[in-house]
């Protein structure tokens, strides 16, 4: 690893001042956690001559639910007070779920939110130092046309990385936002329109985070009367592993009919990809296991599987038909 | 040059001989004059310090109706890197009546990777994968199912008998889809299955220790052999050993080992250690106890043959009566104490083992999760020295198999020549989410033989009991490690296309 400055601002003012301009962003890198940021520098993908440290910042590590059930995680907030706080299990069980099924105890200790959901992709070459791949500036994605197991199913082109995190399908289906600040303003956004696709931005990213911004928190509205939410995730290995396909699902039933749904598949593009198309397909349907099966066969009807990844339209299919039917039974 | 090894993780291959990066850190050493410590990385560990050989095997056969091999035919590549890589013979342990029958050709393949070193059990996990999935695949298309065609094309008795046991601990007679795949999923979308393997090895010792044991003064009893322990228990049996026949408890005992100076012992590799080993201080023990015996005689007055060790004291050899205590007796010795070498006695060892094991597994057809619910291990090893010892190499062995056969698996990068996955988040390894019901069974009607080592075949047959306990759950024959959900999938799928999935 590249020696490097850690510098520790006392509040975000001061934070936000050391950030960087664009043309030096690699220059200067924001940790929480480090549970990956330190991966990736130990192996050289990265080389920061600054750590800029966001432990001392005052309320970065609040969970809040207020009286009319919003709730406010913030940036530094660790993956296991997510996954073992009640009342969020009890309002929002696809957050607790979610954050409960990443890696091991002891990095859900150490990891964050904001740490969970700017991850970098766990794909081969890009993990590689020896694979100068399309993410790291070269011009090729070698996963298009080599090892591709765990790659895209959607949304690839011209990188095939998947989104590795497990807290933004389970977010994005919760509806959640994201406040990103930078020195004298902020901006809210849905953190949907927080990732990017390669084709659609900069294929060396997977955000629209700038240079200068922080991500400070994430909110969560009050989910709707009747909202049920899961949270599911296949791992090769059960003992810690990223998802080779998870479905963050919602639904209201009245009257055993769908009212409204939200279904968000993780571990298969580049973003947590939301499936509208079988969101729209659901409302007003019966909540019945064939409902579920072509709701599965519209959201994974757009995909383009690579040479060793088939399985996972199958896979995905699935899960989503598992998800809807715990949710309703 | 000592080299010193005081303790040991655990070895289990990737060793014999110094390695370049062995012979670098003493190059090094030699140069600076002074100690050099050298580290490798995971990266480096995966890519320069050996692997175990690969294998692409292909397999033709034929069997009679009643199951009998009449027809074998196997074309074994090996991979070994820049090596020539290893495969242990072909049919694995299986035999053809009539040898017409079978022919082999082995060959090897040669790549730019770091050569293949010998890594638990060389060369027979992949033959027994090969024979395994052929046989195991025979025995449904003949109707005969997965135990009957095993027993019917081995002649020797003790895997009969070793089958029978862990069919007998695995379920079998109560398992309903023994002829065939589980025809309907459970209301889990589940389906289970039993399979099973065979293995053997060598084991046996040879003439390479040299071990000294002493009895102090102050009531010390030390047996030194300049072996090291591979974190499989060899300093508890070489004290044990000692300790045992001077009838002293475990603790009284120190087995001085773990460097080159302490007297010749041989390379641990084989499972030889034990067989080697255990004689030779077997032979030192009975040597000293002798001469301590006949200088006690002297001061007691009586024969040496009326004297014996029992308990922590001298007692008379017939009828026990205690003379005095262990402490006593060595308080009688001069300042030197008593010591005596002893040397390999081939009658205390034995030479070659079986082994046969079973599988459950339970596969999801939803996401092709192969779950182990159940590994039983069957083993012979002539005399267990240690019943604990040799119940964790058996789970151990399971452990292994289990691990590599559902998970583990250097992805090598032809097109860009690189290991894509040297580092343990992406190679794999199970963990305790994957661990199933371990049952490690010595076969007790072979301690009468002398000892044996078995660490060798605990892992060989594990893989291949997995790969036909998942053709019994749900019909999908794997044919290539490790057995993950991709393929479990994709086998479904194919299944499904061919109007056979349920």
């Amino acid at each position: 690893m590249k020696a490097f400055e850690l510098l520790r601002p006392a509040s975000l003012e001061q934070a936000l001042e050391l950030l960087p301009k664009p043309a030096d962003r690699e220059r200067v890198r924001v940790v929480a956690g480090g549970q990956d940021l330190y991966t990736e520098m130990k192996d050289r993908l990265i080389e920061p001559d600054q750590l800029l440290d966001l432990k001392r910042l005052a309320g970065f590590d609040r969970l809040e639910i207020d009286g009319a059930g919003n709730v406010t995680l913030g940036a530094l907030l660790t993956l296991s007070r997510v996954a073992e706080h009640a009342g969020l299990r009890a309002s929002l069980p696809l957050v607790g779920e979610a954050a409960l099924s990443i890696a091991s105890t002891q990095i859900r200790n150490v990891g964050t939110v904001g740490g969970n959901l700017n991850q970098r992709p766990r794909c081969w070459y890009y993990r590689h130092p020896g694979a100068h791949c399309l993410k790291k500036g070269g011009s090729e994605c070698f996963s298009k046309e080599g090892f591709n197991k765990y790659n895209a199913i959607l949304g690839g082109g011209p990188s095939y990385i998947v989104h590795p995190s497990d807290l933004a399908p389970a977010l994005v289906a919760a509806g959640a936002e994201v406040v990103l600040a930078k020195k004298g303003s902020s901006r809210t956004l849905p953190l949907e329109q927080y990732y990017t696709l390669p084709r659609d931005g900069d294929p060396l990213r997977e955000t629209v985070l700038g240079s200068d911004e922080i991500l400070t928190h994430v909110r969560i509205p009050a989910p709707a009367a009747g909202w049920k939410s899961t949270y599911l995730k296949f791992k090769e290995r059960g003992s810690f592993d990223f998802a080779l396909a998870s479905v963050a699902a919602g639904l209201v039933v009245e009257a055993g009919v769908v009212r409204s749904a939200r279904l968000v598949l993780g571990g298969v593009a580049p973003i947590p990809w939301r499936a509208k198309a079988a969101e729209e397909f659901l409302a007003g349907k019966p909540a019945q296991p064939a409902t579920w099966r072509e709701a599965a066969a519209i959201a994974l009807s757009k995909a383009e599987p690579l040479s060793d990844n088939e399985y996972k339209v199958a896979l995905s299919q699935n899960l989503i038909e598992r998800a809807f039917t715990r949710l309703t039974t | 040059m000592t080299t010193i090894v005081d303790y040991m993780g655990g070895g289990f291959g990737a060793k014999f001989g110094l390695g370049v990066e062995g012979q670098a850190a003493c190059e090094a050493a030699l140069e600076l004059k002074r100690p050099v410590h050298l580290m490798l990385t995971r990266e480096d560990e995966f890519l320069t310090a050996g692997n175990r050989s690969g294998a692409v095997i292909q397999v033709r056969a034929g069997v009679a109706k009643d199951g009998t091999l009449t027809a074998l035919q196997g074309e074994i590549q090996r991979l070994g890197g820049v090596g020539g890589g290893s495969f242990s013979g072909f049919p694995y342990i299986y035999k053809l009546r009539d040898e017409k029958g079978l022919h082999s050709s082995i060959r090897s393949v040669y790549t730019h990777f770091d050569a293949a070193r010998a890594m638990r059990a060389p060369g027979h996990v992949q033959a027994s994968f090969a024979i395994e999935s052929a046989l195991d695949e025979l025995g449904y298309l003949a109707g005969v199912g997965a135990l009957d065609i095993r027993k019917q094309n081995l002649t020797d008795q003790v895997y009969h008998r070793q089958l029978d046991r862990a069919a007998k601990e695995i379920g079998w007679e109560a398992h309903p889809n023994k002829l065939a795949p589980q025809e309907r999923p459970d209301a889990a979308g589940t389906k289970t299955g039993i399979g099973f393997a065979i293995s053997t090895w060598g084991g046996g010792g040879h003439e390479e220790c040299r071990v000294r044991v002493a009895v102090g003064r102050d009531g010390s009893l030390t047996a030194t052999v300049g072996t090291q322990d591979l974190g499989n228990g060899t300093r508890t049996y070489v004290a044990a050993i000692a300790a045992e026949e001077f009838g002293l408890p475990l603790e009284a005992a120190t087995a001085r080992i773990g460097n080159t100076s302490y007297g010749r012992a041989n390379a641990s590799g084989g499972s030889t250690t034990a067989a080697s080993l255990a004689p030779a201080v077997k032979d030192a023990a009975f040597n000293a106890a002798k001469a301590l015996r006949e200088h006690l005689a002297k001061g007691l007055g009586r024969g040496a043959a009326e004297l014996a060790f029992r308990g922590g004291s001298v007692v008379e050899s017939s009828g026990g009566k205690a003379l005095m205590t262990w402490k006593e007796a060595c308080a009688t010795l001069g300042s030197a104490g008593i010591s005596a070498d002893g040397e390999w006695r081939s009658e205390l060892a034995g030479n070659g083992v079986h082994g046969a094991q079973a599988a459950k597994v339970q596969v999801d057809l939803s996401t092709g999760r192969v779950r182990v619910l159940k590994m039983v291990g069957v083993q012979d090893c002539g005399l267990p020295l240690n019943r604990t010892a040799v119940e964790s190499q058996l789970n151990g062995g399971m452990i292994q198999a289990l691990s590599y056969a559902l998970h583990e698996e250097r992805v090598l990068e032809t097109g860009l020549g690189l290991m894509l996955n040297a580092n343990f988040v992406d190679y794999k390894i199970a963990g305790c989410q994957e661990m199933p019901e371990l049952v490690p069974l010595i076969d007790e009607e072979d301690i009468g033989r002398g000892v044996i080592g078995m660490a060798e075949p605990a892992i060989v047959p594990g893989h291949s009991a997995i790969a036909n306990a998942i053709f019994n759950a749900c019909g999908v024959r794997l044919r290539s490690l490790p057995f993950t959900p991709d393929k479990v999938l994709d086998g479904l799928a194919l299944l499904a296309a061919n109007g056979g999935a349920k």
